[in-house]
């Protein structure tokens, strides 16, 4: 039995055993012991082993993370007609994939962004989706009345030009006008940093949405810090456009159903009517319909 | 004792001339012996659901108008053309497909009278127990004498905006000429309609019994008029709305 007062804390053996700690743990950094793998003797080894190890188990637990959460989601989408909450469940996951404070989703109709989802874990705000709770927000338009383009809030900004945006702080950001996006957290008592604003694109390339997540948060200090590139995410953002392009077509379709009303112009009516019963033929019709009528019934 | 029956609607493309068949065919099923009258004189139709080949056309309403032969020479024993066996008869009456003929009538009209005569004649000298009449759209002569002989009346219309209005009138003007039933067909009602909630409002909007709503079919759009509907696909809802029309018409 070693005695663990003998190991001083920065020894290799100290470091690997700390590297153990953290692939257990799941938040083993890869390279981490990149130094000690150059070493040539078998603690160099044993780091390099430790580190492909660790990498295999990270791709084992991504690949478990898919296999986890987005194939159900992507089955639940095949066979659940619930769009409301699948858009829900996915803004959800998006935020824990990214670990984003707040996610928003929105529609993109009539040249503006609507809110459909709205989620925000620090100001402990969860409306549209399943909440039951109308968002109070007016849309984000994408044209000013003049209309010029309104590339002030993040989310149009992205829907316009049909890219990314992925900025570690909105407010430091050189190139873009974020009025919008500071004067709504003026409004919300809120701090937007990190942002990652995603265009849900169709298969025309048409923007139906923008999917946003807001202050990714460093999972133990929770500092915010930019988001980063995610496998999972992008599953996600797929199956986000998937979802909300059969919102999209299920609401069309309740419009339609709203819309079987059957409009009649009585007085055209009375009109159109007396155009053909005021004629001579009709009249000589009429004196003969019952007895046509009986002629053709009583003719066995 | 025979029943004259007329499918109509004041708009085209609605579905008269396939309703009007799959009618002529179940009630054939039941043993009853049909005739089918096509008066759209100006775009006929229904012979290409009887699989009535141009070349099998002996003669043609038209031809009857003219003066050229009896109204039963124009007759056309269909019933084996159906693609299944039926204990009754169907005779069709087409009107003529040339070019040349359509334009003639067209041009030179007719005598409306003779139409009425023609209806009771092949009623007579055929022994039918229905004739249908199969309309031309809108509110012209013939089809006013159609709806003043017949017995019963079928209104057909899509749930498109188009087809309200029209219908309206029709349905007036029916009225006014006394027809003893008038049933209304609903057809070609897309996916995202509740049936029973466009049956409702129909027969509010025209105080009149709807005799059943027909879904728009993906199938009735392949076979596309090259066969009867109510043969090849006996237990298709349609079907089953159509045999609720022919057990109204009947009672
Ligand atoms: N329920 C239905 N679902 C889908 N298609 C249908 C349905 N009913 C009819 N159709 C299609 O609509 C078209 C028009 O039908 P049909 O010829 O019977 O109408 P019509 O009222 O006689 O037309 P016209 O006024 O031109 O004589 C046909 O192609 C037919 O296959
Ligand atoms: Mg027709």
């Amino acid at each position: 039995m070693s005695n663990p007062t003998l190991i001083s804390p920065s020894s290799p053996l100290k470091r690997i055993m700390n590297a153990v700690r953290a692939v257990e743990a799941g938040n083993y950094v890869p390279g981490l012991l990149s130094d000690l793998e150059h070493d040539s003797g078998e603690l160099g080894q044993l780091a390099h082993m430790l580190d492909a190890m660790a990498r295999n188990v990270s791709i084992r637990d991504h690949q478990l993370r898919l296999l986890r959460k987005v194939i159900p989601i992507g089955v639940a989408l095949s066979a659940e007609k619930d769009y409301n909450r699948l858009l829900e469940t996915l803004v959800v996951e998006a935020q824990f994939f990214t670990n984003a404070d707040a996610g928003t989703l929105y529609i993109l109709e009539d040249n503006a962004l609507k809110f459909v989802i709205l989620r925000n874990t620090s100001l402990d705000m969860a409306m549209g989706g399943t909440s039951g709770a109308e968002i109070p927000f007016y849309p984000v338009k994408l044209y000013k009345p003049d209309g010029s383009e309104n590339r002030a809030n993040v989310v149009s900004h992205a829907a316009l030009t049909h890219k990314r945006i992925n900025i570690a702080d909105a407010y430091e950001a050189d190139g873009f006008d974020f009025s919008g996006t500071k004067a709504f957290d003026a409004r919300t008592k809120y701090r937007s940093k990190s942002f990652l604003a995603i265009p849900l694109e169709n298969t025309d390339n048409k923007v139906i949405g923008v999917l946003q997540l807001i202050n990714a948060k460093n999972a133990d200090t929770g500092e915010i810090i930019p988001f980063k590139d995610d496998d999972v995410l992008e599953a996600l953002v797929l199956l986000a456009t998937a979802a909300l392009d059969g919102y999209i077509r299920e609401a069309s379709l309740r419009q339609e159903i709203a819309k079987l009303k059957i409009e009649i112009n009585e007085s055209r009516r009375t009109r159109q009517v007396a155009e053909i019963t005021e004629t001579r033929y009709f009249q000589e019709l009429k004196d003969k319909a019952n007895q046509l009528r009986d002629q053709s019934r009583n003719k066995k | 004792m025979s029943t004259i029956i007329s499918i109509h609607s004041f708009r085209g493309g609605t579905g008269k001339s396939n309703t009007t068949a799959n009618i002529a065919a179940l009630l054939a099923a039941d043993g009853a012996r049909v005739g089918v009258v096509d008066t759209d004189i100006q775009s006929p139709g229904i012979h290409v659901l009887f699989n009535l080949d141009e070349s099998e056309m002996v003669h043609s309403l038209n031809d009857y108008l003219w003066g050229k032969c009896a109204i039963e020479e124009a007759a056309h024993d269909v019933a084996a053309h159906l693609g299944a066996e039926v204990k009754g008869q169907i005779f069709l009456i087409p009107s003529s497909i040339k070019p040349g003929e359509i334009a003639r009538i067209l041009r030179e009209g007719y005598d409306v009278g003779l139409l009425n005569d023609g209806f009771r004649d092949v009623v007579e000298k055929l022994k039918l127990d229905y004739l249908l009449i199969d309309t031309h759209p809108g509110l012209n002569e013939e089809t006013l004498l159609s709806i003043a002989i017949s017995n019963a009346l079928v209104i057909i219309l899509r749930p498109d905006s188009q087809d309200y209005q029209g219908t309206a009138v029709t349905v007036d003007v029916a009225r006014k000429l006394d027809v003893p039933k008038m049933l209304m067909l609903v057809n070609k009602v897309p996916p995202q309609f509740d049936l029973e909630d466009v049956r409702t409002r129909v027969e509010q909007t025209y105080d009149a019994t709807v005799a059943a709503v027909l879904p728009h079919s993906d199938e009735m759009m392949t076979l596309a008029s090259s066969g009867i509907f109510a043969i090849r696909f006996p237990d298709h809802p349609i079907t089953k709305g159509l045999r609720k029309l022919v057990d109204q018409l009947k009672a």
